[in-house]
């Protein structure tokens, strides 16, 4: 979601100082709630209050920053949503490799490397349906072919096309 | 105005981005399906040098191949299929809220669950919601608005910009639907109704039907104002104004236009200023110039042409986010 904001201004003018000591508290508390961890809470409020410095891509400004409050918890809740996907992300990644029948040798780099890679391709696929972003992943990490894979899930070529096109779109257009 | 004048920009961008990666996708599709011949590699190759952005769409293809390649092909699979479900599965609750009907809705919420969103729209955008309860929002330019449903409130908290509140009839216990703004809480008592924001902390409220009660945050109850349909009336946190017919085609944004009856250029020019990025204003000698008709919101360049054109205007772009209407000098 887009989110509203033109920080700027008005934190040159509060001060990020002042902005920090009036909401730092009830923010943390907060993410603790949710998160049920003292030390992921600090990191994540840290983080919403970096959002403000930011430069960003898409300032979207309708009243500017006049609640501060209602800003941080918007942010604050992005920030939630991401760290739940990307645990949720890490617990599937290590169970599959759990599941490997023959342990994959590779070291804590190269498995490190893989999970970035494959939060960024979670990401980028999130907008896709169930169905496209299965057909995706089949043609792109099982390299079948677009008739297998229709064949498969039982669907016609035409759809796999589709699927794909919507898959290879949303990704180009993060990557670029 | 000034206010992220770079949004339009970068939507533009966000648009011609989503096109070519659209483009670069469908020729990745052909190469996929085997399907690339001569004639198409030719094609390609022009497509790619149309422009330095189509190149750029071509290689975030290429890029998107190595990053697909580092990823081990069985976990890879497991890893992706499993955490969208696992996902699918935790949203599933909050979509059924969200589609939900009143009932579903009251259901959700006596288990104790409470439901949320936020919604925002750029300058010279316009959106529509149905919430939880079956109400339906209308956001218009450059609005943000919370919604925050519990077991003790239904709050719409309208951090800025304009919405219209349409509420649905419903028979269950629900808690009173409330617009909450800097300055005090609009409740609605059955209704479709407008919140505008006119300037920091103060509030226009028009109802289009039945009923509104308007508590000022800084007043006591026995102040609130109740408000009904066909009026409006203007509130700070201290006090609700004086009450007046409220303007029929109040609303008439909703459907993309602006409806002028009678009005002083001044003050259309200000009210189109709101769906358009930069300062847009007129000279003091048109600003009291009368003016009926409406006016499309979709194309404010567009309007402004047919509004200098119709007037005898001059547009006057000292940039394209400083524009001020005014006479036209003799022998132009």
């Amino acid at each position: 979601m887009p989110i509203a904001l033109s920080s700027s201004e008005t934190v040159e003018h509060n001060g990020l100082e002042q902005l920090y000591r009036d909401h730092h508290g009830w923010l943390q508390s907060l993410l603790q709630r949710k998160l049920g961890d003292v030390q992921h809470a600090a990191d994540l409020a840290q983080d919403a209050f970096m959002a403000f410095m930011r430069p960003r891509t898409a300032t979207v400004a309708p009243g500017g920053l006049r609640e501060p409050r209602a800003y941080l918890r918007a942010v604050a809740h992005g920030l939630l949503v991401d760290h739940f996907r990307r645990q949720t992300l890490e617990r599937a990644y290590l169970e599959a490799l759990a599941h490997q029948p023959e342990p994959l040798a590779c070291s804590p780099e190269d498995r490190h490397m893989v999970l970035q890679a494959l939060q960024r391709i979670d990401k980028m696929l999130d907008a896709l349906g169930a169905r496209a972003r299965e057909v995706f992943l089949l043609s792109q990490l099982e390299c079948l072919t677009y008739d297998d894979i229709a064949r498969r899930m039982n669907i016609s070529v035409r759809t796999v096309k589709r699927d794909m096109q919507s898959g290879f779109a949303l990704c180009i257009a993060a990557m670029m | 105005m000034h206010r992220g004048n770079d949004v339009n920009a970068h939507a533009r961008e966000d648009t011609q981005r989503t096109l070519l990666a659209q483009e670069a996708a469908h020729w990745m599709v052909l190469q996929h399906a085997g399907e690339l011949d001569e004639s198409h590699l030719r094609a390609l190759k022009l497509w790619r040098d149309r422009s330095p952005e189509h190149e750029r769409a071509w290689q975030a293809a290429q890029e998107l191949r190595l990053l697909l390649a580092q990823v081990p092909q069985d976990v890879g699979l497991k890893t992706l299929s499993a955490a969208g479900r696992a996902r699918r599965q935790a949203v599933r609750g909050v979509l059924t809220a969200t589609l939900a009907t009143p009932l579903a809705w009251w259901m959700w919420h006596t288990i104790g669950r409470e439901w949320a969103a936020e919604y925002r729209t750029a300058v010279g955008e316009r959106r529509t919601e149905t919430l939880a309860d079956g109400s339906r929002i209308w956001l218009n330019t450059g609005s943000a608005v919370n919604v925050r449903f519990t077991a003790t409130e239904r709050a719409l908290e309208l951090v800025a910009g304009e919405v219209l509140v349409e509420t649905v009839h419903s028979d269950l216990p629900l808690p009173p639907l409330e617009v909450v703004v800097n300055a005090g809480r609009v409740r609605a008592l059955g209704t479709r109704f407008l919140v505008r924001e006119l300037r920091e902390a103060r509030w226009r409220v028009a109802v289009l039907q039945h009923a509104v009660r308007i508590r000022p945050a800084r007043s006591d109850a026995s102040q609130a104002v109740e408000l009904h349909a066909g009026m409006q009336t203007d509130f700070d946190a201290h006090r609700a104004g004086g009450t007046r017919a409220a303007d029929d085609n109040a609303a008439a944004w909703r459907d993309g236009v602006l409806v002028a009856r009678d009005m002083r250029l001044v003050d259309l020019t200000a009210e189109i200023a709101r769906y358009r990025r930069g300062f847009l204003g007129c000279a003091p000698e048109v600003a009291n110039l009368r003016i009926s008709g409406v006016f499309q919101l979709d194309d404010t360049d567009r309007t402004l042409r047919a509004l200098a054109e119709s007037l005898s205007l001059a547009i006057r772009e000292r940039t394209r986010y400083w524009v001020t209407l005014t006479a036209r000098s003799q022998g132009t």
